[in-house]
């Protein structure tokens, strides 16, 4: 019996092992920062090495319901019959064909700050793709009408010229542009202030070395002044529109001057793996207010607050219009954002998100390395934030929102 | 499948190794059992279920009385509770991530056993038990002298192992459990620290769409028992669950596996009908 036993034993261990065995490893990670993985020569390569980038440093798979890998099976045999077409008679793709392929590609893709920039493998020619740009421009409240800064600033000499604004001054700092502006009303102050982008806290740093870097300064600080301390103040109107971002510490400039404690605004997460849904968890995003010395409470004085949107109000633009809209005295008035409301910020290292590619190179991909759940509403990411009290540009203009900022304003 | 039995070879089938050992060991004993002896020598001549000369031959005695003169256990029932601490490591690729490493992470594991013994020197034995398969993943670069990342994983399984076990020995009992296993991801939380939250964030699990919640592998462990009366017997064991499912549903490309590995150590009263 016993030697029977044994053999038994002896089965079922050679039988564990050859079953422990049947594990193989998982496929090597693909790191899309490795220059090797640049180093293709197909337009297949190309795809595959984006489409793998994608599929690790995207950060809203959860939100997306993109078939990814469905998006692999249907799009590499067409990107491999340009490699054979190349190899047959030499014939490569036009860059609109390159750009509509990619399109298919990553046009259900909702980061709206994806920017896909591609190198024909052959002839070196650049294509350039942006789903979230495309995607707004098609949207009917947008189609037909004019989003540049231009555009904005013309809007910005009629209020003036027609009485909307007392007076007030364009200022200019890099790239970033601004204008501070008063309106008096029932002999009361409304103050305005349009940005075209958001780099105060660096700015405000630097002494300014032209009239227009002087006049952006002090723009921002006349602007503060007058909403910190004058007493007689009717409202603050903060102009987001054609704004195209910048950093979201000016919150704490723009937000956490008028309010009395810290803001829990939204919570962030990035990706802590390569997997796709390998995220860290939600981390508080807050408005600071311990390092502003001079700060008024909105609420307590029950002063208004109006942030003005358009679609082409783009990420802080966005952000800092959520975070009026949650404050007790905030409104937004104007169209529905553009939706880019993930960050890029410096941590793209430390967490597997965010741009990948090489500028020079053959690709690069420029997307969000976080998401950001508004507290109130949620995930946003290519929705765009809603004002509460919608007025297009289409129907009136420039001078529609204004109107209905400043009569809210008198009204409040 | 041959040519997969050098890895078998490897540290990670080291309870195979473990248990080929321990049957060496066994075998080095002077008497299996006071009853085989018996058996050997002729005293009682029948070996029950497994007749040397026919179960109506002369010799025959009834079940019931070569149980109680044999202090055998075969062909009966024991039922009872099983707990006590795992230790689980996950298996996965870093992937490029080299700062990126995954430990192993303590819990429980408690349920329920029952048991028939087929013979003395085997038995079948099948439990329902919930355990926890735990682990700690932690990414530290460098240049930034902290971790970047910490996250405990608390995953909660509920988990059937259905083993053959071995028995030797007579006073106190040797067993060698092998089999397979089947069971599901219940749910999980996680308790984090990030280089851009440094204070310890606790929440609960969301399973994504690319959880897999079934779990399945192979099971092998040792244990000890003894029976201070007839119905009762304690026992100590230590066994492996090796998953052999992927925590992650499977991918045409870029397939990420990542496998359980968890070592439990328990005590266990079992009541013997």
């Amino acid at each position: 019996m016993m030697k029977d036993m044994k053999r038994t034993l002896l089965y079922i261990i050679v039988i564990a092992a050859v079953l422990s065995s049947c594990r193989p490893k998982g496929d090597v990670y693909f790191d899309p920062s490795d220059p090797m993985n640049m180093r293709y020569t197909t337009y297949a390569g190309q795809f595959e090495a984006i489409w793998k980038g994608l599929s690790t440093h995207y950060v809203f798979w959860s939100e997306d319901s993109t078939n990814w890998d469905a998006v692999y099976k249907d799009m590499l045999p067409r990107f491999e019959e340009l490699d054979k077409a190349y190899e047959a008679n030499g014939t490569t793709p036009d860059s609109a064909t390159l750009v509509s392929m990619y399109a298919e590609v990553t046009s259900t893709l909702c980061d709206h700050h994806m920017k896909l920039y591609v190198r024909d493998v052959h002839t070196g020619q650049e294509c350039v793709y942006r789903p979230g740009y495309e995607e707004v421009m098609q949207r009917d409240y947008v189609v037909g009408q004019k989003y540049s800064i231009d555009d904005i600033k013309s809007a910005i000499n009629s209020y003036v010229s027609t009485g909307l604004l007392d007076g007030g001054q364009f200022g200019k700092f890099g790239d970033d542009e601004n204008f501070f502006g008063t309106r008096v009303a029932d002999g009361k102050k409304i103050a305005y202030l349009w940005l075209s982008g958001y780099h105060l806290g660096t700015i405000l740093e630097k002494e300014g070395e032209t009239d227009e870097e002087k006049q952006f300064i002090k723009n921002i600080q006349d602007w503060l002044d007058l909403c910190l301390t004058d007493e007689d103040l009717l409202g603050i109107i903060l102009d987001n529109r054609c704004n195209k971002g910048g950093l979201v510490k000016d919150l704490n400039i723009v937000i956490g001057s008028f309010i009395s404690e810290p803001l829990h605004y939204a919570d962030l997460r990035y990706k802590e793996g390569a997997g796709r849904y390998d995220y860290t968890d939600w981390i508080p995003a807050m408005v600071d207010t311990n390092n502003i010395r001079n700060r008024r409470d909105l609420t307590k004085e029950n002063i208004p607050y109006v942030a003005l949107t358009n679609a082409f109000s783009i990420s802080m633009a966005e952000v800092s219009s959520a975070v009026v809209k949650m404050l007790p005295t905030g409104r937004v008035v104007g169209e529905r954002t553009f939706g880019a409301h993930g960050q890029s910020t410096s941590y793209s290292t430390l967490f597997h998100d965010g741009e990948f590619g090489d500028a020079n190179g053959n690709h690069y991909v420029h997307i969000s390395n976080l998401q950001t759940r508004f507290k109130n509403e949620g995930v946003l990411e290519g929705v765009g934030i809603s004002p509460t009290k919608s007025i297009l540009q289409a129907e009136s203009g420039y001078r529609g929102a204004m109107e209905k900022a400043i009569d809210y304003i008198k009204a409040y | 499948m041959v040519r997969y039995l050098p890895f078998a070879c490897r540290r990670k089938y080291c309870f195979v190794v473990l248990a080929a050992l321990l049957l060496g060991l066994v075998d080095t004993l002077p008497a299996y059992s006071q009853s085989n002896n018996e058996v050997r020598s002729g005293r009682i001549g029948v070996e029950y279920g497994k007749s040397r000369v026919g179960r109506r031959g002369s010799q025959y005695k009834s079940r019931r009385n070569y149980i109680m003169e044999n202090n055998s256990k075969m062909g009966f029932w024991a039922i009872g509770v099983i707990g006590g601490g795992s230790m689980n490591w996950q298996t996965r690729e870093a992937g490029y991530a080299y700062d990126m490493s995954y430990s192993g992470g303590w819990g429980g594991y408690a349920g329920i056993s029952g048991t028939y013994m087929f013979f003395d020197w085997m038995s079948l034995r099948a439990d329902i038990l919930y355990t926890q398969k735990n682990y700690t993943m932690q990414r530290m670069q460098p240049e930034l002298k902290q971790q970047n990342i910490h996250t405990d994983y608390t995953n909660h399984y509920l988990q059937v192992p259905v083993m053959a076990d071995w028995t030797f020995g007579d006073l106190v009992k040797c067993h060698l459990l092998t089999g397979a296993y089947a069971g599901v991801w219940l749910g999980g939380e996680t308790k984090r620290i990030t280089v851009l939250n440094p204070e310890l964030r606790k929440s609960a699990y969301e399973f994504t769409p690319e959880d897999n919640r079934i779990d399945g592998g192979l099971v092998g462990g040792v244990g000890i028992s003894w029976d201070p009366w007839q119905f009762l017997r304690l026992g100590a064991e230590a066994m492996i669950y090796y998953s052999m499912s992927n925590t992650v549903k499977r991918q045409p490309i870029l397939y990420d596996r990542r496998y359980n590995n968890t070592v439990v150590f328990g005590l266990s009263a079992r009541y013997v009908f």
